[in-house]
């Protein structure tokens, strides 16, 4: 056998196991969306029936609901996560033993199953026995009803988001921080640049690729936050909680509302790399700006 | 061992030409050099030949066998890399075995056949070393051993010794030149160091930007070379060149010096370049004259530059001679030892290794 | 000293409600109800893990589930990722192929996996394997393959090449050269893409809720039907939420130098 057949047998398995689990998948998918099918009315697909699925998915009042909340807590969770991130890779950044173990143990809310968070957090802000509301209470300042009132329920929801995922900013910036060359900051020491400027300066533009590039997949994985619904809120109250993945699983999985929840995966699909299309062109235009400084 | 042939290879990377048609015949236990400056496709060569690239056109034999589309692993030949290359996993027992080990040859076998290199390459001691554990000149021995442990039609080298000191460097070339004379075996050696070259191969092969300039033995490489690039690559301190003319009698005027010379007849007036190697410039009581710009003490020797009218040349002088910068010297050169070039070309006119009457020397 | 105050308030925030969750899942079911009754409980039980583990023994059932598949994931995961990796990385494929292909196992990770989820349902229901380990492993398979591909393809990339090449001259074909160097050197990925791949697979909730009702249910997926069934039992959720936390936190600290490589190289190469 030939190195080139020994290299391309070592390829095909993996590419198949792709092509059986994931784009046949993704393909069908896309098929089911141009036609009409309720599985729990039918076992086969039913009539071609072009964007018709599209259109009343957008017009769907719920689905939009789910949008403008998915939208705002990919924002605010991304956001939160970056900046609360890089925070903490400043703070941790360095090579002594105490710094390793914070490093590792503030690892923990990301390593964590989503739902287990989402369990541990109602735990946390359960209106009677959760700790939050007993030491508010014993505190004075009044006992929210965190998951209980819509606006207060999409805001929980996206603090737990970033709570969970800021470890992940933070790890990654760290290793950013730790890769940058420690005579740069010592010269612009020497050159007498104060603490908030050698950030501004150089930590912040040196590090800004990456940066961005977290914010890339915080955003995109953030779009698609579905697991942490199921165990804080289910959806509630109302549905105001509902994110599009949540919405999409509810209807294609418990209604059996196949070709709606199908255009709808795709509309998110499409949403996601877009996203991740964006934050990429952004991101070059940014590091080529750089490079011409 | 075996004879390899590479006959009219080219390479192209892109629009880049790495080799123009190179043929070169190597004969069985001969041992070549190729030589040559940094970028001028040697590796390529040698990566070509030993099937790790594919040449863009031309065939390579070995043992009259045609091989250009054969895998490097039936090749049977083998490499020792500039890197080195050990394996980083394997002990280095386990490196020097695993050519042997990937062949399924028998344990017993295995282990005489390492022992016996170990002890050649004296690196018994360090058996059951990794390889980040030795020193470059240990490495470049085991490297070594890897190649030697089977019996390859022949062995490809790549500047195994550029990675080791000087004093290391200077050691390793006598060993590796015994070695290799005793083994009898037919090696490729790249090197940029032409003492390397000088003093270890059968023939060298002088290479410079993709193109095999001569392939010739030692000698007539420095005593013939075929045109100006290889003359002035070969040799330390490098020859000088001086634009001369040839008078009426036919000796070389160049720079207000004249030579006196003994050349096939050149056309008087012909533009000609003229080479001077330094250790065939030698200071003398009477003749022509120069002005001393720089002397560089060696130790063993001093190297003097001189200036006479536009042309700068160097002369190598005994280390006990009194020379001052700024004096002027009489300088003489023994008419048989002079180069002759085409200016245009470059190619060779005159060379004491061309010349039949120096042939008692 | 600020530093060090906000380093301990940031591990506060970030394991404050683990040790909540686990002193709940020794808090006795009455203390739970009983308001200001205090953070540490009087009395410590164990009723919330016999409750969970006891009766018909189906949480033991859900955890060797988890165990099995997270596994099976991985080894599958390694056994397919690491050599297509080595292929994408040395073959020359005409078309620039390898890229095209690199960039489908990268993309893997952009899209929201629920919209393959629906189908995937339709095709395991299909071929009858709904709520078999292989469903719940193949798809697990699926979406962690990736990581390892991205993970080895960086490494390869800064191999130097002359290793390969010596190998190749000392007689190894590819599968040679992969199995004598190549995979020996690449340990310190390969293990990094371990246990990025046991994490992800342990964790996942939304493919292996969509294939598995019973027999392959693993312990998210449990978890989380357990909640809405009884959402009140506070014990026992938490004693549930222990279960599932406790080992991946003992796992993440013996394994912490490959989850940190694993993390920062995926994302930073991506
Ligand atoms: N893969 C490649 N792609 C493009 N150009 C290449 C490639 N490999 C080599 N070259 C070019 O081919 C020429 C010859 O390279 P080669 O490595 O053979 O030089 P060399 O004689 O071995 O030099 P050195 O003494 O520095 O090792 C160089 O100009 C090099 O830039
Ligand atoms: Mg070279």
């Amino acid at each position: 056998m030939s190195d080139r057949q020994i290299l391309l047998l070592c390829l095909v398995p993996a590419l198949l196991l792709l092509a059986l689990t994931q784009f046949y998948p993704l393909a069908q998918s896309f098929y089911v969306s141009l036609h009409d099918w309720t599985l729990a009315r039918s076992p086969v697909m039913g009539e071609f029936v072009g964007a018709q699925n599209y259109s009343r998915v957008l017009h769907d009042r719920q689905f939009t609901g789910a949008l403008w909340f998915t939208l705002g807590l990919a924002a605010g969770s991304s956001i939160l996560s970056v900046l609360l991130g890089f925070g903490l890779a400043l703070l941790t950044v360095g090579e002594n033993w105490k710094l390793r173990l914070s490093r590792t143990l503030l690892l923990l809310p990301m390593i964590i199953a989503p739902v287990a968070v989402g369990t541990v957090w109602r735990m946390m802000l359960a209106a009677r026995i959760g700790p939050v509301n007993e030491a508010l209470g014993a505190l004075g300042l009044g006992t929210p009803n965190w998951l209980g009132s819509p606006g207060l329920a999409q805001v929980t929801l996206t603090v737990i988001d970033a709570w969970q995922w800021t470890p992940f900013s933070m790890i990654v910036m760290a290793a950013a921080l730790a890769s940058i060359p420690p005579d740069i900051l010592a010269a612009a020491r020497m050159d007498g640049a104060g603490r908030g400027l050698i950030l501004r300066r150089i930590i912040v533009p040196i590090t800004l690729p990456i940066i961005l590039l977290v914010a890339m997949f915080r955003m995109v994985d953030a779009l698609m936050t579905l697991d942490i619904v199921f165990t804080t809120t289910g959806g509630g109250p109302g549905f105001a909680t509902h994110t599009l993945g949540y919405w999409i699983y509810v209807q294609g999985l418990r209604y059996f509302n196949i070709s709606q929840a199908a255009a709808a995966s795709w509309l998110l699909l499409a949403l996601c790399m877009a996203t991740a299309a964006a934050f990429l062109l952004w991101r070059r235009r940014i590091m080529s700006w750089q490079v011409r400084q | 061992m075996a004879a390899i042939t590479l006959s009219a290879i080219t390479k192209r990377f892109g629009s880049f030409d790495a080799l123009q048609p190179l043929s070169l015949e190597v004969q069985d236990r001969e041992f070549v050099a190729l030589l040559g400056p940094s970028g001028c496709g040697k590796t390529t060569t040698l990566n070509i030949l030993a099937g790790l690239e594919a040449p863009t056109s031309g065939r390579i034999l070995i043992d009259g066998r045609d091989v250009t589309d054969i895998p490097p692993m039936q090749r049977n030949l083998a490499m020792v890399f500039q890197s080195y290359a050990l394996y980083p996993h394997l002990s280095v027992r386990r490196n020097i075995a695993f050519p042997l080990e990937v062949r399924r040859a028998p344990r017993a076998e295995i282990d005489s056949a390492v022992a016996r290199a170990a002890e050649l390459l004296e690196i018994t001691p360090y058996l059951d070393r990794y390889p980040r554990a030795l020193s470059g000149g240990q490495r470049q021995r085991v490297a070594l051993g890897r190649a030697l442990v089977r019996k390859p039609a022949a062995f490809l080298l790549d500047e195994p010794l550029s990675n080791l000191d000087a004093v290391l460097r200077l050691q390793m070339r006598a060993e590796l030149s015994g070695l290799f004379r005793s083994l009898g075996a037919t090696a490729l050696y790249v090197t940029h160091d032409q003492a390397e070259a000088m003093t270890m191969a059968d023939r060298i092969a002088v290479f410079a930007a993709g193109r095999m300039l001569q392939f010739a033995p030692p000698l007539t490489i420095y005593r013939a070379p075929a045109d100006r690039a290889v003359a002035a690559f070969v040799g330390a301190p490098p020859m000088m060149f001086l634009d001369g003319i040839v008078t009426d009698g036919g000796a070389i005027q160049a720079g207000g010096l004249t030579f006196p010379a003994r050349h096939a007849p050149l056309a008087p007036g012909a533009a000609v370049t003229l080479g001077l190697r330094p250790e065939d410039v030698s200071p003398a009581r009477d003749g022509p004259t120069a002005e001393v710009v720089l002397v560089e003490h060696y130790g063993g020797n001093q190297v003097v530059t001189l200036r006479a009218g536009p042309a700068r040349f160097c002369m190598l002088s005994p280390p006990d001679m009194r020379i001052e910068q700024g004096h002027r010297i009489g300088v003489s050169v023994d008419p048989r030892n002079l180069y002759l070039f085409a200016p245009d070309t470059g190619r060779t006119l005159a060379a004491p290794g061309l010349d039949p009457r120096n042939e008692t020397r | 000293m600020i530093r060090r105050l906000a380093i301990i308030l940031a591990l506060a925030v970030a394991l404050g409600p683990f040790v909540v969750l686990m002193v709940n899942s020794v808090r006795p079911s009455d203390a739970f109800l009983a308001p200001g009754a205090g953070f540490i409980p009087g009395t410590i039980t164990l009723d919330h893990y016999r409750a969970v583990f006891g009766g018909d023994g189906e949480t033991l059932r859900f955890l060797a589930n988890s165990v099995i598949i997270a596994t099976a994931t991985t080894l599958l995961a390694l056994l397919l990722g690491a050599p297509a990796a080595y292929a994408l990385a040395r073959a020359r494929l005409p078309f620039r192929l390898s890229i095209v292909f690199a960039l489908a196992f990268l993309i893997v990770r952009f899209y929201p996996k629920i919209t393959v989820a629906l189908p995937y349902y339709l095709i395991m229901r299909d071929l009858g394997w709904l709520d078999t380990h292989l469903a719940v492993i193949l798809a697990h398979v699926s979406v962690t393959v990736p990581f390892v591909v991205w993970l080895m393809l960086g490494f390869l990339e800064e191999l130097p090449p002359e290793i390969e090449q010596s190998a190749m001259m000392d007689g190894c074909n590819a599968w040679g050269r992969f199995v004598r160097v190549v995979l020996p050197l690449s340990m310190p990925a390969l293990g990094a893409a371990a246990v990025l791949t046991a994490f992800t697979s342990w964790n996942e909730f939304l493919l292996a809720s969509t294939v598995a009702s019973n027999d392959a249910k693993t312990l998210p997926v449990r978890i989380s039907s357990f909640i809405t069934d009884k959402g009140i039992l506070w014990g026992n959720m938490a004693a549930m939420g222990t279960v599932i936390v406790l080992p991946v936190a003992l796992f993440a600290f013996a394994t912490q130098r490959y989850l940190v490589r694993g993390l920062t190289v995926g994302a930073v190469k991506g």
